[in-house]
């Protein structure tokens, strides 16, 4: 063998030690999407917290390993796949919960509590597109899964794929975190298309002080009443009021801060990360998660135009006439889709807050779709 | 790598075709109508609870007052270091009555440097304007 037949097979056994060998035009295209994910956060502002770890993972998860080495989240024994696990046993997001409940001030919902209605209508979305999926072909369980995309909740979509269809985690994580991205792109053009310009211009009484007490009071009480009717929503549940407990009763103000701080980016450093990783090519791009991210935005269009259309019903038989721009912040994309009110409402009338008003049904629609997904596991898990 | 074989053999091709006979299963319309029924149920009894909370409050507080909450509240905020929040609505009220057009401040900020630099020119000027002179050291 010349020097040169021996430098060809050596380049050769190189070039198959390296990523290049494997590369598909699936990982390309996933890398670009990575890549967009990254330029939204960051230029755009959607949602960068999530869209950087996100698209950075789903940059990470494109680079095919090299046989016998375990590198991605689907090779048994991988440092991904045990960052992956906390995804796949849904461990991280009654964790993101607690932190949710730390950071959440139920007092707007307190002082007003006919909205928490709009959040229980929101989740229209949720079980309509879960009929859809059924016709589509998906079976029950997966149906479940992606319906609860509607709800427009990012954790509460992993916990519940993970239980009932981990085969679509990856599809669904990434479809509930982009609609929760694109809140602000989404549900203006419904909003505005659903109400008149009379309607977006009302004003609502400011909200009343709510004690302490009060304040204390309802995350036990309104835990009991939640997982009374729907056990299943038990971990998630428990965790949002533990955490809003840890907030609310003051003597605990280092844990409650742990949990809205250190512990919640953690976590959703390890949750973002590594459902991005979960995406490579081979397994993400295929017709169901087509499928999926299309359902999702239907059921997401059809959340935010159901908690509008009750509230605009609810405004036949009240007397205190509700803005219907807050039901939209039925879904509980918290607190972005209440912002987005807030904006829409502002762009009709500058001197008009609905911020605080749009609060109360979107923590409502926390409770709303935590209580759906409890709902969808306890019936279909067997 | 089992796992990822399990995730392949998972994507069947069964996704071609609307099938309508899901929907009056167990797991259609029926679990769609009380998966809605148990949402609005709940939330329905968290609003009457919160409804009835200020009344549950009441009794509370006449057998366990709330003096020590009082106590503890939080003091309500000074809008701005220095002023009385009286101050501030009446500044308030007085741009809100001098406007009498709906307006919106939409942004304010301290004044930089490079916002005084025409007072900090005319003092860098006053400051060289005197020549300082070595002591005589005769």
């Amino acid at each position: 063998m010349n020097t040169l037949d021996y430098l060809g097979t050596k380049a050769g056994q190189l070039y198959q030690t390296t990523a290049f060998a494997e590369f598909q035009i699936g990982n390309v295209v996933m890398i670009l999407i990575g890549m967009l994910f990254i330029f939204l956060a960051i230029s755009k502002h959607y949602e960068p917290l999530l869209l950087v770890p996100i698209g950075f993972g789903v940059i990470v998860g494109n680079i095919p390993s090299v046989a016998g080495m375990g590198l991605s989240v689907y090779d048994e024994g991988s440092v991904l796949r045990y960052l992956y696990l906390g995804v796949e046993k849904g461990v991280y997001p009654p964790l993101i919960f607690l932190g949710i409940g730390a950071m959440t001030d139920f007092s707007t919902m307190l002082s007003n509590p006919r909205l928490v209605l709009l959040g229980a209508a929101a989740q229209v979305g949720v079980f309509l597109t879960f009929l859809g999926a059924l016709v589509l072909g998906f079976t029950p369980q997966e149906a479940g899964a992606i319906g609860i995309i509607g709800g427009a909740d990012g954790p509460t979509a992993i916990f519940l794929s993970s239980r009932l269809a981990p085969n679509l985690l990856g599809a669904i994580a990434i479809a509930a975190y982009s609609y929760m991205a694109l809140v602000p792109v989404i549900q203006p053009p419904i909003m505005v298309l659903l109400t008149t310009r009379k309607e977006r211009l009302m004003r609502m009484k400011p909200p009343r002080h709510v004690s302490r007490r009060e304040r204390i009071i309802f995350p036990i009480a309104a835990f009991l009443i939640c997982t009374a009717l729907a056990p299943g929503a038990l971990v998630l549940i428990g965790m949002l009021f533990f955490g809003n407990l840890l907030k609310e009763c003051t003597v605990t103000e280092r844990l409650a801060n742990t949990a809205r701080n250190g512990m919640i980016d953690v976590v959703t450093i390890l949750l973002g990360f590594s459902v991005g990783c979960s995406t490579n090519a081979r397994f993400f791009l295929t017709k169901q998660s087509i499928l999926i991210f299309a359902l999702g935005a239907i059921s997401f269009a059809i959340a935010t135009a159901s908690g509008i259309l009750f509230a605009k019903l609810m405004n036949l038989f009240v007397t205190e006439k509700i803005n219907p721009l807050i039901g939209a912040a039925g879904v509980s994309a918290v607190p972005d889709s209440a912002r987005v009110v807030h904006m829409v409402g502002l762009k009709e009338d500058p001197q008009n807050f609905l911020i605080m008003h749009a609060m109360a049904p979107n923590v409502a629609g926390v409770l709303g779709s935590a209580i759906a997904a409890g709902v969808l596991w306890s019936q279909l898990a067997n | 790598m089992t796992y990822a074989v399990w995730a392949v053999a998972s994507l069947e091709p069964r996704l071609a075709q609307l099938v309508w006979e899901p929907l009056f299963e167990d797991h259609g319309f029926p679990l769609a109508i009380m998966g809605l029924f148990v949402v609005f149920a709940a939330l329905i009894l968290v609003r009457i609870f919160i409804g009835t909370l200020p009344r549950i409050i009441a009794v509370l507080d006449r057998f366990f007052p709330t003096a020590a909450e009082a106590a503890t509240e939080a003091p309500a905020p000074q809008a701005a270091e220095g002023l009385s929040e009286e101050i501030v609505v009446v500044i308030a009220t007085a741009v809100a009555m001098t406007l009498r057009v709906p307006h919106r401040i939409v942004h304010t900020r301290e004044l930089s440097a490079e916002d005084l630099s025409w007072t900090l020119e005319g003092r860098r000027q006053h400051h060289i304007s005197h020549r300082i002179h070595p002591r005589d050291s005769r």
